[in-house]
């Protein structure tokens, strides 16, 4: 996704510098949200403002959601047929391998951090044993990791 | 539906979209949270599945799993207004930080904010994968057809829309 959009706004179009470009994405990956629909933002402003990034944001969402609405309109009609229910049942498992290799890739630039590591156990307690809310959870470990420094070796941010 | 559970729905997204951190995945136990425990609007199963066709649907995972549980809830208005509440407050910030993007983006005590809140996403997509690990029973149908996806994504050289489609087939063969 940010590979198509870096050739789209930064080789074709020559809308901003490649040094602009990667600034927007450091900023939108650590920024709430999706990294897509930041990067639009920040593209968008550096074009044309405030109206560039609502047309930029907007024209990013809109095929998606359209999308989404027309397969859920037809999941939900089906969703009581036995060869429905075996499909989903085969995409769950397959989200789990796709989250079990996303969490291999994301926690090896942790390993190279003693303190991120104890940070992410602390984190990985705190929501599965002790269960709580997620909100506290990003607050807390976020504020902890800010304070300690840890975090995670050089390099871009997976996934 | 009402739109009092409108409401509700829309506040419950822009909760969310605060929260984002780390954009997809690691954003997916806070929506559980709130869609399944907290306003049993959908079944942990349910919401399983909205997650799959999310993840199989161009466009970011988050904002499409905000429209589904939407579309769930309230049909299309809640589709409409589970994405705007989780866009909202991404795009606010998002605004705010491109204004000062030449101020942030070097600045250090920014890359440590960024860096330290690290180890907390990689907790968070930890408990995206157990979340998936319950919400069907674990049977041995379930670990092969995870084993194989995990293996296919690490060779790298497949899309990895194809490898899901492989997964829903292999969900009907086996």
């Amino acid at each position: 996704m940010i590979s198509l959009t870096y050739h789209e706004v930064v080789e074709r179009r020559g809308w901003l510098d490649e040094e602009t470009f990667l600034a927007g994405t450091t900023l939108a990956q650590g920024a709430p949200g999706a990294n897509a629909t930041n990067t639009a933002v920040f593209v968008g402003y550096r074009l044309a403002g405030l109206w560039g990034a609502v047309v930029a944001l907007t024209a990013c969402l809109l095929p998606p959601l359209v999308m989404v609405l027309g397969l859920g309109l037809v999941v939900l009609k089906t969703s009581r047929l036995p060869v429905v229910e075996r499909i989903f049942e085969g995409l769950r498992a397959g989200i789990l391998g796709l989250l079990a290799y996303l969490l291999l890739s994301w926690l090896r630039p942790l390993l190279r951090d003693l303190k991120g590591v104890a940070l992410f156990g602390l984190m990985l307690f705190a929501l599965l044993v002790l269960k709580w809310h997620p909100i506290l959870a990003i607050a807390c470990g976020g504020l902890l990791g800010f304070l300690s420094g840890a975090g995670r070796g050089e390099g871009n941010e997976p996934g | 539906m009402n739109p009092a559970e409108l409401h509700l729905l829309f506040w419950t997204f822009l909760k969310v979209g605060l929260f984002s951190f780390g954009g997809g995945y690691p954003v997916l136990p806070l929506i559980a949270t709130e869609v399944v425990q907290r306003h049993h609007w959908l079944t942990a199963p349910r919401f399983a599945n909205l997650l799959a066709i999310a993840q199989l649907v161009p466009g970011p995972v988050l904002v499409n799993t905000a429209s589904l549980v939407g579309y769930q809830v309230g049909g299309f208005s809640g589709a409409l207004v589970g994405a705007l509440g989780v866009v909202l407050p991404t795009f606010i910030i998002m605004f705010v930080i491109t204004y000062y993007y030449q101020l942030l983006y070097r600045h250090p005590l920014f890359r440590r904010l960024i860096r330290g809140f690290y180890p907390t996403l990689v907790a968070l997509l930890a408990g995206a994968a157990v979340f998936f690990a319950q919400s069907s029973p674990l049977s041995w149908k379930v670990v092969v057809i995870a084993g194989l996806t995990c293996g296919a994504l690490a060779t790298r050289r497949l899309n990895p829309f194809w490898i899901l489609i492989g997964a829903a087939v292999l969900g009907v063969l086996l």
